[in-house]
């Protein structure tokens, strides 16, 4: 039972492990058709009219009300849903990957030729705003990587990206759709960002007979 | 799994409560609410094996997959159980905008004693 292999790539799911995603997808529809009007609610009805009262003034900015609607408790629990709500995500499609690293590896080991090449760069220094912290709170972020095949990195973020977008982001391949937003292309371009090629695998297949070169400073990625 | 895979990301840890061991704490309850959502879910997978005569094991679970009136309904109950878990959470917005009201109430009834 899977529910999202757009290729084969992707891991397969247990039935728990569906489970775990299919609650993570509706916790998230709760945050946001039930939780959020609230939170705006609390903003008009409490937070602005506080302001108004102490500052003699409207609220203007984000940073106007922020203390005050940071000091409620519901606003608390809203943040700390969303939060966990991401940190679930990762952690429960990572427990999913690790249990069949072994045949993604094998898989990535034995593949076909002709499908295009892979250059690394060893000696590539991570810029800072990478190094500091880890992006969508994605433990390692893209470039973590245990040796020189590793690429558990590109599989979670492309099994989790696919559950975050809940196939609203160009289907169960998740591409973005980026495709749709170009008229006409040359003989070769290049998709920079890459990531692990969500949108570039349906640019060689939109445009077959174009060179194109994807670029992206996560190795376990692009692998 | 590797002692080298990363679990916990990188940089500030958010605290959005006043204690850290309350955020900690609901980082807890989200976990048992899940839970909780997949094992109703699995009980649901056996109850269905089951009225297809078929015989429950690990296998046949995970081989499951349910059809599409199915998942509709445990997505009904799975918002119904997120509903009845949050309902205090709810209720911390319904007094904050009460005491709002309340007060708004008071200066409203203070301004029509005053004489015109």
């Amino acid at each position: 039972m899977t529910g999202q292999t757009a290729h084969p790539m992707m891991p397969e799911t247990t039935h728990d492990e569906y489970a775990r995603r299919r609650f993570l997808m509706s916790f998230k529809s709760f945050i946001q058709t039930e939780l959020d009007p609230l939170d705006r609610q609390l903003v008009d009805e409490v937070v602005k009219p506080a302001f108004r009262e102490s500052h003699g003034r409207e609220a203007r900015t984000s940073q106007d009300i922020r203390p005050l609607l940071e000091a409620q408790p519901f606003h608390q629990f809203w943040q700390s849903a969303m939060r966990y709500q991401q940190e679930l995500m990762w952690d429960n499609v990572s427990d999913c990957i690790e249990r069949q690293l072994p045949q993604l590896q094998a898989r990535y080991n034995e593949r076909p030729a002709g499908l295009g090449s892979l250059r690394l760069n060893p000696d590539f220094e991570q810029p800072a705003y990478i190094e500091a912290f880890d992006n969508h709170r994605m433990p390692g972020s893209y470039p973590a990587e245990s040796g020189p095949d590793d690429l558990r990195a590109g599989a979670l973020f492309d099994s989790a990206a696919s559950l975050y977008h809940v196939n609203r982001n160009g289907g169960a391949m998740n591409d973005a759709r980026g495709w749709k937003l170009i008229d006409h292309v040359e003989t070769r371009f290049s998709d920079r960002g890459c990531s692990f090629g969500q949108s570039t695998l349906t640019y060689t297949e939109k445009w077959p007979d174009a060179e194109i070169h994807a670029i992206d400073l996560g190795a376990p990625l692009l692998r | 799994m590797s002692s080298t895979t990363p679990r916990v990301p990188k940089g500030a840890q958010p605290v959005f409560f006043e204690q850290p061991a309350l955020e900690a704490m609901h980082g807890m309850f989200v976990v048992l609410l899940e839970e909780i959502c997949v094992l109703r879910d699995r009980l649901d997978s056996y109850e269905k094996l089951g009225a297809a005569g078929i015989v429950v094991t690990p296998d046949a679970l995970d081989a499951y997959t349910p059809d599409e009136a199915t998942e509709k309904l445990r997505e009904k109950r799975r918002q119904e159980t997120i509903r009845r878990a949050l309902r205090p959470v709810v209720q911390l917005q319904r007094a904050a905008i009460n005491d709002a009201q309340s007060r708004y109430h008071s200066a409203a009834t203070k301004l029509a004693e005053q004489e015109i």
